[in-house]
């Protein structure tokens, strides 16, 4: 894996200029539409008072914009790295990458660690260091800038470095547990193209119906459901909500920081699964497949 | 270049040594049972027609084809050991196929980190004697242009083994001509072997060492240039006299400027001597002779 | 790209064309020859070739090996190139161009002898 870290240069010199813009526009545009559009509160909102206010209205507005510019970069991510064994191939440039001594598994690892999780993680950091100003913006609109300026920064920068943190430590995991669908798709993409992921769809419905018909329970859907859990759960809520649902606990955010360590163990604890293990073996079946597709697709004449 | 002592006794000095080499995909057979070897300090020049099986060849030769028989570049497996093989060689499949969306300095900063042979210093003089600016984009070079940047990474690694697909395929005459002094001044060293395919037999005959002719995947000329002009004789007759050549069974029968030629193995009798003139058999005629009649007495070569 | 006709090997044709330059003193006795690499660079010729005709040319005793040092022209051999041109010329050149004459029917008297120009006063 002695390419590993160029292959995955690669990946910054090709996409940077992509990414600024994925990261700069969304907040330019967000902070040029908060400066100048309107801003509404519910009912609620309005009984409170300015300090509580303020101090919601800054962390919903940073939460809001970090998880937008990470459901932004995730989306874009997701798509690079489901493409990335044959993207090469349009413009045969895969030729020159196959000229150079590098392997066939790390060619193949250095997009997925790139863009499954070092994007997401680094659009989670700059999404909340861009969120600062955006809180600026709309705490100064609604009940001005000396609140923003009163509010308690130690306590709040304090909640959010704990869900960055646990938000950061849960992606890896997320990714194990959704490593097999993702690299099913890959392989569906590589070997058939556009093709693949219908065809994987059709194949997984197939799959499933003679499954139940085997065993009588919906096999498939309750794995891949339980997968899906397990992913999101990864990344938040795997020990439970810090509040009730649906409601905002501002009292409970100094307790944030503990519940998202208590919420990390829980998460961790869930790996111990054999579903877990299954995945894994599975994961690894279709990665082999994709180095020997890439093996072979290099000696076509 | 083939002699039996020499296939007996690989040493450090010979760079490339293949014994009944096949490469076969499906029912076809692009390469056909072909052993030669290449020693160092030769420039090699592999012709034939498109199709005859020199790509295919080559890219046994850095491991991206499935070889039968034996084969040993710089002496390893080139399957097995591709990784480390493409440390001590380079290999150009196809002079256009630069990745389009990166800047020739992008290039330069990823081969040094992929390719530890590398010289960016000496990547950027050769691409100063070039019309290519550092910071273009590959994808707003012209085809001439891209070659002439891949041209001139290329010569910046400094591996013992240069392997080139037609290199000077979509270069101007003056391109051309500046690729062979390259290929004299940082290749003729008496250390290094370069392994050439080309079409333009004419031009390139006098940078050739050695010279190797596929026809339909078998290899139907195995020989130094200097044995050519040391074993072979050939007469250039008019075809009044095509009777008595032939009466003294040359070699070959072949086509040349104005006239018939026959090519003898060691000096024909001073009878028939002077039925002709002597000439030089150069490769054009070799070449055009030997692809299209291969009942050539291989014996002798 | 200097062409090479199809009489004769490659190797051979460069060793006639270091000799006529010998011949007109590039470079001059007791200096040294260029290098294979230059040679080889200025007739886009693989440096084994270039070595075969400076190897023919020690052969013919024109050019010396100094160990170390390279090639050096060896003093004496302008006028030994000159002798063997001469006899070329009159044993192969000289009965062909005088059967030519005799065909057009040109006699010497005819022939202008007036040796103007720069080149030939050099030689």
């Amino acid at each position: 894996m002695k390419n590993l870290l160029p292959l995955m240069l690669r990946e910054w010199l090709q996409h940077r200029f992509a990414w600024a813009l994925l990261v700069l526009v969304p907040v330019a545009v967000s902070l040029l539409l908060l400066s100048v559009g309107s801003i509404q509160l519910d009912d609620e909102m309005m009984a409170m008072g300015p300090r509580q206010l303020s101090l919601m209205l800054a962390v919903l507005s940073m939460v809001i914009t970090a998880t937008v510019l990470l459901m932004l970069l995730a989306t874009t991510s997701l798509f690079i790295a489901l493409g990335s064994p044959r993207r090469d191939h349009g413009d045969r440039s895969v030729e020159f990458w196959l000229s150079m001594p590098s392997g066939h598994a790390e060619s193949l690892l250095a997009p997925m660690l790139v863009h499954l999780l070092l994007v997401p993680a680094a659009a989670l950091v700059i999404g909340y260091v861009a969120a600062i100003p955006v809180s600026m913006v709309v705490v100064g609109r609604v009940t001005g800038l000396g609140e923003w300026f009163a509010l308690p920064w130690g306590q709040i920068l304090a909640t959010l470095a704990a869900l960055l943190l646990r938000t950061l430590a849960g992606l890896p995991m997320a990714v194990l547990w959704l490593l097999p669908l993702l690299l099913a798709a890959m392989l569906a993409n590589a070997l058939f193209r556009r093709w693949g992921l219908p065809l994987l769809v059709v194949v997984m419905v197939l799959l499933a119906q003679g499954l139940e018909r085997l065993f009588g329970q919906p096999v498939l859907a309750d794995t891949l459901g339980a997968l899906l859990f397990n992913a999101a759960t990864s990344l938040a809520g795997a020990g439970g909500s810090p509040g009730e649902q649906g409601s905002i606990p501002l009292e409970a955010l100094p307790a944030l920081p503990g519940w998202a360590l208590r919420d990390f163990a829980a998460a961790v604890q869930r790996l111990g699964q054999p579903l877990l293990v299954g995945a894994l073996l599975v994961s690894a079946g279709f990665f082999a497949a994709l180095v020997a597709w890439r093996r072979r697709g290099a000696s076509v004449a | 270049m083939t002699t039996a002592e020499q296939q007996a006794a690989p040493s450090a000095d010979t760079l490339v040594s293949a014994r009944h080499l096949s490469v076969r995909y499906g029912r076809k057979t692009a390469v056909d049972d072909v052993s030669f070897t290449i020693p160092k300090g030769r420039v090699v020049g592999l012709l034939g027609h498109n199709g005859a099986g020199k790509s295919t060849l080559m890219k046994a030769l850095v491991g991206l084809a499935a070889p039968e028989g034996e084969l040993s570049v710089l002496g390893l497996h080139p399957q097995r050991d591709r990784v480390a093989l493409l440390q001590g060689a380079c290999y150009i499949p196809d002079v256009a196929i630069l990745p389009r969306w990166a800047r020739v300095d992008e290039l330069i900063t990823l081969m040094s980190r992929l390719q530890p042979r590398f010289s960016a210093q000496r990547a950027r003089q050769l691409l100063a004697r070039t019309s290519v600016g550092l910071s273009d984009k590959v994808k707003s070079l012209s085809k001439g242009m891209v070659a002439q940047a891949h041209l001139a990474l290329v010569a910046s690694i400094d591996a013992r083994l240069m392997i080139l697909d037609e290199p000077t395929l979509g270069l101007d005459v003056l391109s051309r001509k500046a690729f062979y002094e390259m290929l004299i001044d940082e290749w003729c060293d008496g250390e290094r072997s370069v392994l050439v395919s080309t079409h333009q037999v004419e031009e390139v005959e006098s940078l050739l060492s050695d010279v190797l002719m596929l026809n339909e995947g078998k290899l139907v000329l195995s020989i130094s240039l200097e044995e050519v002009d040391r074993r072979f004789v050939a007469l250039s007759h008019d075809p009044a006299v095509a009777e008595q050549m032939a009466a003294a069974h040359p070699l070959l029968k072949y086509r040349v400027q104005g006239g018939s030629a026959a090519l003898f193995d060691g000096e024909p009798p001073p009878h028939v001597q002077a039925l002709g003139r002597r000439v030089r058999p150069s490769l054009v005629d070799l070449f055009v002779a030997l692809t299209r009649k291969p009942e050539l007495d291989r014996q002798h070569f | 790209m200097t062409t090479w006709d199809d009489r004769q090997p490659i190797y051979q044709q460069l060793a006639d064309l270091l000799a006529a330059r010998l011949l007109d003193g590039e470079p001059p006795e007791g200096a040294a020859m260029p290098s294979v690499r230059v040679l080889a660079g200025q007739h886009l010729l693989n440096p084994l070739t270039v070595n075969r005709a400076l190897q023919a040319l020690a052969e013919a005793g024109l050019l010396e090996s100094r160990r170390g040092l390279g090639l050096f022209v060896v003093p004496g051999s302008r006028d030994r190139l000159r002798a063997a041109e001469r006899e070329r010329f009159m044993a192969e050149e000289w009965p062909r161009l005088r059967a030519r004459l005799r065909r057009l029917g040109i006699a010497a008297g005819e022939l202008d002898w007036n040796t103007d120009t720069a080149e030939e006063k050099r030689a």
